[in-house]
């Protein structure tokens, strides 16, 4: 299978703390990837190294290789790498325009002006995003007054309408409630068609839900990673059938 | 790669050189903002200490100003070009202290009203009153001043037998001083005793201390390094003001002043009044009282944060 | 017990009154300035020039009088003999004046008069302000009067009149146009520098700039410019701005544009505190959002936090404004206390808190002028005050999640 992103021996230090230790990872196209592992193990990290996102934070320092598509991330343009990788954050974040102006920002910056085709980008978006018949009668109103489950569907369109190859998902579903986390996890499965996802989750019904491969991290460290289905069912290391089991986490 | 990848890495370079062209932008303005100061002290410095360094031709006669004479003169003569501006420093101490007397208790008292005892419309109502009080210009408390405060001064001078140069005294002076920073002293005092820790007051009323009792000694004490913040911004303001005191100061030419009832002489004023030629020594040396004016501001501030800090330590 | 109780009455009842010293203080202050000033203000004193026309007339040929016929009401007195009405009145400005209030069509004096510095004759109009009057009897006797004498002095003496010596007129004045629209400029030219400036370094501080000791430094220079006093800035606009003005846009000293520099320097810090705060409550996660997009930095300042920022800068801008409009020390030293009539923007003006502080320091200060300015200011102040609060309450309203 081919893998889109290699990770490979990274070590992440945000000022003199040791985050990651010697990570190694593929991710493979069109699968779903999820993350998972108790609070503070670095699985965000990793998660925000893809697409460049801990470049704003001041001291962080990555050593090591992420190759995205056979080129390393560094040597790609940061904000082209973003918009081809898109993310999606832990609490909903619209900005407080309007839902077109919303899913419409990310091809306006890059330039798109004709309205009809940003029209035709907008719905198409919304539409993937299993979001477009419940808004498609006020696209001017404000993203703001959605529901949080709705705001959160707005940024994957937002991500989605940028027509990216890989989606990263940060804990999306941790600030919803049941029913709009449900929504959210069956958009994923849609998604996969087209796009490769790699989701971060505390929750393990989820990521056995969801994905197709597992990464248990701990301590900055990859404990295991395998195919979903056999991670949780033979579990190769005591520690991750400890934490599968719910022993601690 | 398609065409939409090209047209994108194109416009990025674009994008970019943009980003680069707006940081340096901003970052300079901001610079420049930040070296406003810089550029205030050393202009300042340089043209106030040409009087001690140069000499002026006055009349045909060499004249160069004394640093001593000057820092402890007792008179502010411009004909024979006698400018002593140490008695106007004392003045100026002494018209602050004064009107910190008046002011800083007013000011507590106030903020514990409005904060503690009043009920909620009055006390808004007070807030509004002191808002207002603290955004009226200073030119209109010198009107004011010259109105109603010399007024009031002359009638209190009378009821002790003294003239005074129609009012204009220092007793107006200390007046208008306090009424203009008592809303400053009051709002910050405000803040800070909002600040709380209500556990703290509700522990004392639990151990059978009285709401006033509480209020004076828990509430007061707990907020005093927010007070004292604002007694400080307040002695910044009063010794900053200038228009207001200089139309009820009398523009004393010698002194000091410590009799309420006599005319007096502030930094300010003194770099106010008379203000006429653009060259020469009674031009310069106008720089020159700005200089002492800085320099006292700043001494003063030192002294009050180390108090201040020496408050705040003894409390913990 | 109750002596517990008799302190804490005693302790209440000063905390009750010295919080209503406030209030009374305020009410003083607004007693003054309405009492003083009110019957001056019009909308002819905010319309009308503040220098006065000023002519002197004399009516050379003797004249023999006529019989004009007019019925004055109570201040006012007629002479039947010229058919002028004279009055008792105050100027605009609020001092005493004598007017004329009606002139017949056929009176000599419409048309007759004539201007002593360029011998014209002078068509002389109802309003005009008559301040000295010098006269030639029949019988040779010169007989003067003045303003101070009141009116019907001056209808009498002008009853006796063969022929008048010197008479001065003068039409308008007292206004203060000059300094109203001087103040306008002054606030409009101020936000042209200072918005951009502060906004920009607002910016910077918040979002750009990474957390280091010079991003440090900066910030504690512009904290501590905030505590100079008005009067500093006005010395080093004298030093610094009108010199550079002299040579770029040719002033003579004092200027318009120099109080505009010293402003700005002044209220710098004012605007990019009130920027900033703003600025840093907007959530990371919605700038960070922006970025994932792959939207520039450029691109993020200018549609994310911009509009976010909107209202902070409303408010530092209602900020500024007070400032500029009650503003006084710095501005006597940058742009002068010579009171205009005509703006331009190279030269000296004042506003109308200087315009104060020029009538206070005249040899007969005018009071009435002076509070009759001030309640202007005092309610340009009331309202932006109340404009600061409403555009708090709308964007709190409206709340940013």
């Amino acid at each position: 299978m081919d893998s889109i992103f290699s990770v490979k021996n990274v070590n992440l230090y945000y000022g003199d703390k040791h985050v990651l230790k010697d990570v190694n990872l593929e991710i493979y196209k069109k699968q779903v990837t999820a993350f998972i592992g108790p609070s503070g193990c670095g699985k965000s990290t990793l998660l925000r190294c893809l697409d460049r996102m801990n470049d704003l934070i001041d001291d962080c320092k990555v050593e090591g290789e992420i190759l995205y598509k056979g080129k390393d991330v560094k040597n790609y343009d940061a904000m082209d790498l973003r918009s081809s990788v898109g993310m999606v954050f832990q609490t909903p974040n619209p900005f407080p325009m309007s839902i077109f102006d919303n899913v419409a920002y990310g091809p306006r910056c890059h330039g798109i002006k004709n309205k009809k085709v940003l029209k035709e980008i907008v719905e198409e978006a919304l539409k993937k995003a299993a979001l477009y018949d419940e808004v498609k009668d006020n696209l001017k109103e404000s993203g703001l007054a959605l529901s949080g489950g709705q705001q959160q569907r707005l940024c994957i369109a937002r991500c989605i309408a940028m027509k990216p190859e890989v989606i990263l998902m940060d804990e999306p579903t941790s600030a919803l409630d049941p029913i709009a986390t449900l929504k959210i996890e069956e958009l994923i499965n849609d998604l996969k068609k087209e796009y490769t996802i790699v989701i971060v989750t505390h929750n393990m019904q989820q990521a056995t839900r969801v994905s197709d491969y597992t990464a248990f991290f701990m301590l900055g460290e990859i404990v295991e990673y395998n195919k979903t289905g056999e991670l949780f069912k033979s579990p190769k290391n005591k520690k991750t059938e400890d934490y599968i089991t719910g022993r601690f986490g | 790669m398609n065409n939409k990848d090209i047209t994108v890495a194109k416009s990025n370079r674009v994008r970019k050189g943009f980003d680069i062209f707006w940081y340096r932008l901003f970052q300079i303005i901001t610079i420049l903002c930040a070296s406003v100061i810089i550029f205030v002290i050393i202009f300042i410095l340089i043209r106030g200490l040409t009087p001690f360094f140069q000499s002026y031709d006055i009349d045909g006669q060499s004249y160069r100003v004394n640093l001593g004479e000057f820092l402890i003169g007792t008179t502010w003569f411009t004909s024979p070009n006698h400018y002593g501006v140490g008695y106007i420093i004392i003045n100026t101490i002494y018209c602050v202290i004064l009107s910190l007397l008046i002011a800083v208790p007013m000011a507590i008292f106030s903020s514990l009203f409005i904060t503690r005892i009043a009920p909620k419309p009055i006390s808004k109502f007070l807030s509004i009153v002191v808002e207002l009080l603290a955004s009226i210009p200073s030119i209109i408390y010198g009107l004011f001043g010259m109105g109603y405060i010399t007024a009031f001064s002359k009638w209190v001078a009378e009821l002790f037998n003294v003239q005074t140069a129609g009012g204009l005294s220092t007793l107006s002076v200390v007046l208008v001083l306090a009424f203009m920073i008592y809303p400053t002293i009051t709002m910050l005092s405000v803040t800070s005793i909002n600040a709380v820790d209500k556990n703290i007051i509700n522990g004392s009323l639990a151990l059978g201390a009285s709401k006033t009792q509480t209020n004076f000694k828990v509430v007061l004490t707990s907020a005093k390094n927010g007070i004292f913040a604002g007694i400080i911004l307040g002695v910044g303001r009063a010794m900053g003001e200038a228009t207001a005191i200089s139309m009820v100061s009398g523009n004393a030419n010698s002194g000091p002043t410590f009799s309420l009832f006599d005319i007096t002489n502030t930094l300010t004023t003194a770099i106010l009044r008379g203000f006429n030629d653009t060259v020469g020594l009674d031009y310069d040396i106008r720089f020159s009282v700005g200089v002492v004016l800085i320099l006292l501001i700043v001494g003063v501030n030192i002294i009050l944060n180390a108090v201040k800090k020496r408050i705040g330590e003894k409390s913990r | 017990m109750s002596k517990r109780k008799f302190f804490d009455g005693l302790l209440n009842g000063i905390t009750y009154l010295f919080s209503s010293l406030g209030i009374v203080i305020l009410a003083l202050i607004f007693v003054f300035i309405f009492s003083t000033g009110g019957s001056t203000l019009s909308f002819d004193l905010l319309s009308e020039d503040y220098y006065s026309t000023n002519y002197v007339v004399r009516y050379s040929s003797p004249y023999e009088g006529g019989n004009y016929v007019y019925s004055p009401s109570d201040n006012e007195y007629f002479s039947s003999k010229w058919g002028i009405a004279l009055e008792d009145t105050t100027s605009i400005e609020g001092t005493d004046a004598i007017s004329i209030s009606y002139i017949d069509r056929e009176s000599p004096l419409i048309d007759g008069l004539v201007n002593v510095s360029n011998s014209n004759y002078h068509h002389l109009e109802i309003g005009t302000y008559i301040s000295t009057l010098l006269v030639n009897t029949e019988d040779g006797r010169v007989l003067s009067s003045s303003v101070r004498n009141g009116a019907e002095k001056m209808c009498e003496t002008l009853n006796q009149a063969q022929t008048i010596t010197n008479m001065n007129l003068s039409r308008g004045g007292g206004g203060i146009k000059g300094s109203l629209i001087s103040t306008l400029y002054l606030i409009l030219f101020t936000l042209i520098l200072l918005l951009p400036l502060g906004i920009a370094a607002a910016i910077y501080l918040s979002i750009c700039a990474k957390d280091n000791k010079i991003t440090r430094a900066l910030k504690t220079l512009i904290d501590m410019s905030s505590g100079v006093p008005s009067i500093i800035f006005g010395l080093v606009g004298l030093l610094i701005f009108v010199p550079m003005l002299n040579g770029i846009i040719g002033s003579d000293g004092h200027s318009l544009i120099a109080g505009a520099l010293t402003m700005t320097i002044m209220l710098l810090p004012t605007v990019i505190s009130t920027t900033k705060e703003t600025i840093d409550v907007i959530p990371k996660k919605i700038i960070n959002g922006s970025l994932a997009l792959g939207a520039s930095q450029t691109q993020t300042t200018f549609k994310i936090i911009l509009p976010n920022a909107i209202p902070g800068i409303l408010t530092s801008t209602l900020l500024a404004i007070g400032r500029i409009i009650g503003e006084s020390a710095a501005l006597i030293f940058v742009m002068g206390t010579q009171i205009q009539d005509n703006i331009i923007l190279n030269q000296g003006s004042t506003t109308l808190a200087t315009h104060i502080y020029n009538l206070m320091g005249l040899e007969n200060p005018n009071t009435s002028l002076a509070a009759a300015i001030a309640i202007i200011i005092l309610i340009a102040v009331l309202v932006l005050n109340i404009l600061v609060k409403l555009v708090g309450l709308y964007f709190k309203k409206k709340g940013l999640k």
